[in-house]
């Protein structure tokens, strides 16, 4: 579903060349799962750009579907750290955004949207604006956003970092039953060790500047719940652990 | 009513209220013809209104208007597109900044000899001053649009139109209301100047005429009105406001 062939990029500013990535490659196949995860300013980010055809890459290619990429692709979905939704939209209009760019009539845009909402937990908040919202259902719109559009991929960065332990655990949970009903590919960039392990059915590990792939490790337990209370769980925590750490061994 | 819309009106009310008060003190302090009271003010404002002075009022707000329209329509898309083009933000912005410190003022001179002493002047003048005011502003506010809001934006399919649509043009709305704002003052007194110099029409001309004619009444009645048309004009921004910007009075 999604290959990344050595892949490089590097950011241009003016003059200046900052180096991010070094020939990247993995792949993953379709309805699976995947979390990279790797120090700061390692090129995440700048990974999922490139998976997202936001980015086009310096050198080597992403397929996805077998196709090259050149631009941002209509089954993909992208839930951004932050700044996903408009705070001049209210959830309703915001989780149908999608939809309205793809030309989709108002009433049926409501027909899509409204019952993912309330699948997410967000019913009777169809009129809010972002701000009068908590970090934890700005997600959940970005989310229904995400999945409005029936899309195959979804791509995010960080999606749940800026969350509390329980509302993560709580959105986690939430996407491990949306992924196992709609048979989602997922690509998550994440911080932290025990997310990418519930989450990643494959476990890239990233780390040097300019960043490159340091391992790829296979998790079969994950996209499970209640994986998370299971002795494998914490073995393949210790085993992430280990791979970062290295790391820093290498670059210390 | 909702509670932003009856807070509008109490406050507009207040406001009125403390600058006629002030107004009084002032006018008693001086004891001077000069400054009359607001009372007097009020009588010959309500004896003169219909039909001399509304007509007066009326071609003052047009030409106010008129050039507020104009300049918006031109400033505020050229605004967004050198904002959001760093290649054309690098060509424009300098002589942006080179033209926005010359004072237009000095150019009504110039402005006559091209234009004539009718409309045309007027509007030009008062759009030379506040094209730049917006224009800056509605570039400020499309440089600093978060990236992400926009690649969030771009990876569901937006093309560049959407791109202003859905992103740009809302981003930049509540600056471009701030920027109205302030070219509204600036509009007022550019029409001032550019009525007392020329013509015999508008506000400017009324309070003029009625100094030079000692009718300090009638000067005031002009300047009542010029204030009140300043008022109304703000108040319909604010309302245009709350109407189009609804996000932001939640
Ligand atoms: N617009 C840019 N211009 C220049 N350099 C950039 C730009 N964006 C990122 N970089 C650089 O590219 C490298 C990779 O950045 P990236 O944002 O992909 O890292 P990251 O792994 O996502 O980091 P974090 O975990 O902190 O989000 C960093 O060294 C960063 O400084
Ligand atoms: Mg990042």
């Amino acid at each position: 579903m999604v290959q990344v062939e050595g892949v490089s990029y590097s950011y241009r500013n003016g003059l200046k060349v900052v180096k991010a990535l070094v020939d990247i490659d993995f792949k993953l196949k379709k309805g699976d799962t995947c979390a990279i995860i790797g120090p700061s300013g390692c090129g995440k980010t700048t990974l999922l750009y490139l998976m997202a055809g936001l980015l086009k890459p310096e050198k080597g290619r992403v397929l996805i579907e077998g196709k090259v990429l050149s631009g941002p692709r209509d089954g993909t979905a992208v839930i951004l750290q932050d700044y996903g939704l408009l705070p001049w939209k209210t959830v309703l209009a915001n989780a149908a955004l999608g939809l309205e760019i793809r030309g989709v009539a108002w009433r049926q845009r409501e027909e899509i949207v409204r019952p993912l909402l309330a699948k997410l937990g967000l019913q009777g908040m169809e009129d809010r604006y972002p701000s009068q919202l908590s970090g934890g259902q700005k997600q959940r719109v970005a989310i229904a956003r995400a999945l409005a559009l029936r899309q195959d991929l979804l791509l995010m960065d960080e999606p749940f970092s800026a969350l509390d332990a329980l509302t993560r655990e709580e959105l986690q949970d939430t996407l491990v039953k949306i992924q196992a009903e709609q048979q989602l590919t997922i690509i998550m960039v994440t911080h932290n060790i025990e997310e990418a392990v519930y989450l990643g059915k494959q476990i890239v590990v990233m780390g040097g500047m300019p960043g490159r792939v340091r391992a790829i490790l296979p998790n079969p337990g994950a996209g499970r719940l209640g994986y998370r209370s299971r002795q494998e769980f914490h073995h393949y925590c210790s085993r992430v652990r280990g791979a970062l750490g290295q790391i820093d061994y290498e670059a210390g | 009513m909702r509670l932003v819309e009856q807070n509008f009106y109490k406050n507009y009310g207040k406001a009125v209220l403390f600058v006629l008060l002030l107004w009084q003190v002032l006018a008693w302090l001086a004891a001077n013809p000069g400054l009359p009271g607001p009372i007097p003010a009020i009588k010959e404002f309500i004896g003169s209104w219909w039909p001399e002075l509304a007509r007066h009022t009326l071609i003052s707000a047009y030409r106010v208007l008129l050039s507020l329209l104009l300049s918006l329509a031109t400033a505020v898309p050229l605004g967004l597109w050198i904002g959001r083009c760093s290649r054309l933000d690098s060509l424009l912005g300098p002589v942006a900044y080179l033209l926005y410190p010359v004072p237009k003022v000095a150019l009504l001179p110039v402005i006559m000899l091209l234009l004539g002493i009718g409309e045309g002047s007027k509007v030009a003048l008062i759009f030379l001053v506040i094209f730049f005011q917006i224009l800056v502003t509605t570039r400020d506010a499309a440089r600093k649009i978060p990236e992400q809001l926009l690649l969030s934006v771009r990876s569901l399919g937006a093309g560049s139109w959407e791109l202003y649509r859905q992103v740009i043009i809302p981003a930049c709305l509540p600056e471009i209301f701030t920027a109205s704002r302030i070219s509204l003052g600036s509009a007022i007194s550019v029409l001032f100047l550019s009525e007392t110099v020329a013509g015999r029409s508008g506000l400017g001309y009324y309070i003029l005429d009625g100094m030079l004619r000692a009718e300090y009444g009638v000067m005031f009645a002009g300047i009542l009105a010029i204030s009140f048309l300043g008022l109304i004009l703000y108040a319909l921004l604010d309302i245009l406001e709350i109407f189009l910007c609804p996000w932001r009075y939640i």
